[in-house]
């Protein structure tokens, strides 16, 4: 059955004007969302692929977001990072990625689209062991190095498959959240 | 009388304090793990007896002694049971001659040959255990010969870092068990008692996250049993003030010995709302000599209790540690509701130390009510601005096998993948409502930059609500 997601008034013309328009894109895996928010008279309104969305929206008090959609009420907490946005509610992640230009037909973000991922220190620690070579070729979630923080050890993975061109961290090196620790290429050689 | 290193000037645990002493910098080992600078803190403010917690020198045998070397009462067992407890081998021999049931294991081991051999010897898949080792540090699971050595390799690496001794040793490793300890208490004269049972089979990488008591899985008869071996082990090693032993429970019912930790356990409250003693209070008591206030016939369970482990970790990123600062937290109240936390709006979680934030543990007539007011609970708590363990246990509280009691050390690993992102559609109303909050988060960020607001913790209704059940009708 087709749900009726879309507002029961999404044929009627639009009649009230909307100010500070934003077009933006919310991509969830192989799914495209096309979205719209703008003011109108003195709330938020959201489009989906062009229609109005029926919800009410809840003071932003208290953290995170109150919306009721269809009689239901939704608390949502959103994380925004760079152009990654994770919404929980009822302990569910959704992640979408942001694609804030769509009408120049660019993806911006996505450094896996470029054709190369790096990878970042998820916070400051210490690399143990190296796991791989520069110049071999790694599998996706095949580990690359054994990171130490918070006196825990975990393997930091490569999140593609491809040519691990670069290693920028030695064994025993202290680094710094968000300090480089490799560089994968899309691909092979 | 509190102590505290650079990166815990701002605790709570400090600012309560009567008096405070700084004893070194952030690193444990210039601070906590200094025992030296511990004692002359605790010389120096005049007290006459020292709480060591959990985790840092809390089950260190030299410590416990040197804390009677200098007329300070270790609150905690003797170091002699201590020293016991923490060699695991030695633990098994004294578990064996007290008649408890041990898994097969070896002896610690010597060379990667004599690992083989052993290995050979016990089955797989095994265990590698570190021999000073504990909360999961320094172990790995095997599950053929080609992955023994690499994992002799991290497990000696990690044993060394964290325990400063590399010796690890091999151990059967049992299919699906569950995690069940029983929580001890014995006196100076002699007196054992046990205050029945705790599950912690929600685990991962032997790190606990949920605990509750009683276990949804144990009869009548078999917590008999499994608490008459607990307190013969007990008795074995001359044990005093609390401790808890911990067994494996296989699906046949046959439970085996897997070590005894050597004092007060991180899920000691769950144990406190059903049975009712205070424990830590208990451990005061005892420490000074006094005798158990009750018998073995007097415990009685009332209720039922869960324990969530607040801790700052992704769990939609293999639980990797999430440090940095809570910008609003708002604790969950209510009837049956209780917060132990260390943390407030403004903290900033450590990288230095372990990143256990809070424990919300929650007390129901019945295992489903316990259920139900746990549901809600985690839907009211609250921290922003670093990610925890909370969606976690809203995940698992949906989960048919959970909510029935089934569940096993392995339950993590094979339920929980870990990173996968929720698929999205339009038809439905939470995916939509997802995409909302989404949306609306953007634009707002954009349209106007981010009011950086003073966290306020709101009143919470559930809270006077509690307060009103507990203390009557008089407030």
């Amino acid at each position: 059955m087709e749900a009726n997601w879309y507002s029961r008034a999404a044929w009627e013309p639009p009649v009230k004007p909307v100010k500070n328009a934003k077009r933006l894109t919310l991509l969830a895996g192989e799914e495209s969302f096309p979205m719209e928010v703008g003011e109108s008279e003195g709330r938020l309104q959201v489009t989906l692929f062009g229609k109005p969305l029926e919800f009410d929206l809840g003071d932003q008090r208290g953290g995170g977001l109150s919306i009721i959609v269809e009689g239901r009420s939704y608390e949502a907490r959103v994380m925004i990072d760079g152009n990654r946005i994770a919404v929980e509610i009822d302990g569910e992640r959704r992640v979408f990625e942001l694609d804030d230009a769509p009408e120049k037909g660019v993806r911006s973000g996505g450094s896996k689209r470029q054709g190369s991922a790096q990878v970042m220190a998820p916070m400051p620690g210490k690399v143990v062991k190296l796991l791989a070579e520069p110049g071999e070729q790694v599998q996706a979630d095949q580990g690359v190095l054994l990171f130490e923080a918070m006196k825990m050890q975990n393997e930091i993975r490569s999140p593609v498959a491809g040519t691990l061109v670069a290693i920028d961290v030695r064994e025993g090196a202290v680094v710094e959240s968000r300090d480089r620790l490799f560089t994968v290429k899309v691909g092979a050689k | 009388m509190a102590v505290y290193s650079d990166a815990d000037r701002d605790s709570m645990h400090v600012r309560y304090a009567d008096e405070a002493r700084r004893i070194g910098p952030a690193p444990s080992a210039e601070s906590y793990l200094d025992m030296d600078a511990v004692l002359q803190a605790a010389l120096e403010t005049g007290a006459d007896s020292l709480h060591p917690g959990y985790g840092f020198l809390s089950e260190n045998a030299e410590f416990a002694k040197r804390c009677e070397e200098v007329g300070l009462v270790f609150i905690g067992p003797t170091p002699e049971a201590v020293a016991l407890m923490g060699d695991k081998v030695e633990a098994r021999r004294v578990a064996r001659t007290a008649g408890v049931p041990i898994v097969p294991g070896s002896e610690p081991l010597s060379s990667d040959a004599d690992a083989l051999s052993e290995s050979k010897r016990i089955g797989f898949p095994l265990l590698v255990k570190a021999v000073a080792g504990g909360g999961g540090k320094g172990m790995r699971i095997v599950s053929s010969e080609s992955e023994l050595e690499t994992a002799l390799r991290q497990a000696a690496s990690e044993a060394s870092s964290s325990f400063g001794n590399p010796s690890v040793y091999l151990e059967h490793y049992l299919y699906r068990p569950r995690h069940i300890e029983f929580q001890i208490v014995a006196d100076d004269a002699g007196s054992v008692v046990h205050l029945l049972e705790r599950e912690c089979s929600i685990q991962r990488r032997h790190q606990k996250l949920i605990e509750e008591c009683p276990s949804p899985c144990l009869d009548s008869e078999l917590r008999q049993r499994m608490g008459e071996a607990a307190v013969a082990l007990a008795r074995k090693a001359d044990y005093r003030n609390v401790g808890t032993v911990e067994f494996l429970l296989d699906s046949n019912g046959e439970f085996y010995f897997l070590e005894m930790n050597a004092r007060l356990q991180v899920e000691h409250p769950v144990t406190e709302m059903v049975v009712g003693p205070d424990l830590v209070r208990l451990q005061l008591a005892l420490a000074a000599g006094e005798a158990l206030p009750f018998t073995q016939a007097d415990i009685r369970p009332h209720g039922w209790a869960m324990e969530f482990r607040i801790v700052a970790e992704d769990p939609y990123q293999d639980f990797l540690p999430s440090p940095g600062r809570i910008d609003f937290l708002r604790p969950a109240g209510g009837p049956g509701v209780r917060d132990d936390s260390g943390v407030f709006s403004g903290w900033e979680v450590q990288p230095h130390y372990d990143p256990l934030l809070a424990k919300l543990i929650v007390w129901g007539r019945d295992r489903r009510d316990c259920l139900a007011r746990s549901k809600r609970a985690l839907e009211e708590y609250r921290v922003d601005g670093i990610l925890t363990t909370l969606p976690f246990f809203q995940k698992v509280l949906q989960d048919p096998q959970f909510l029935a009691g089934e569940m096993d050390v392995g339950y993590i690993d094979r339920n929980w993948g870990g990173s996968a992102s929720t698929p999205v559609s339009i038809a439905v109303d939470r995916d939509r409502a997802a995409l909302i909050a989404a949306a609306v988060a953007v634009y707002r960020s954009a349209v106007r930059p981010r009011r950086r607001t003073t966290a306020v913790e709101a009143p919470s209704v559930w809270k006077q609500t509690g307060i009103r059940e507990q203390h009557g009708s008089r407030l």
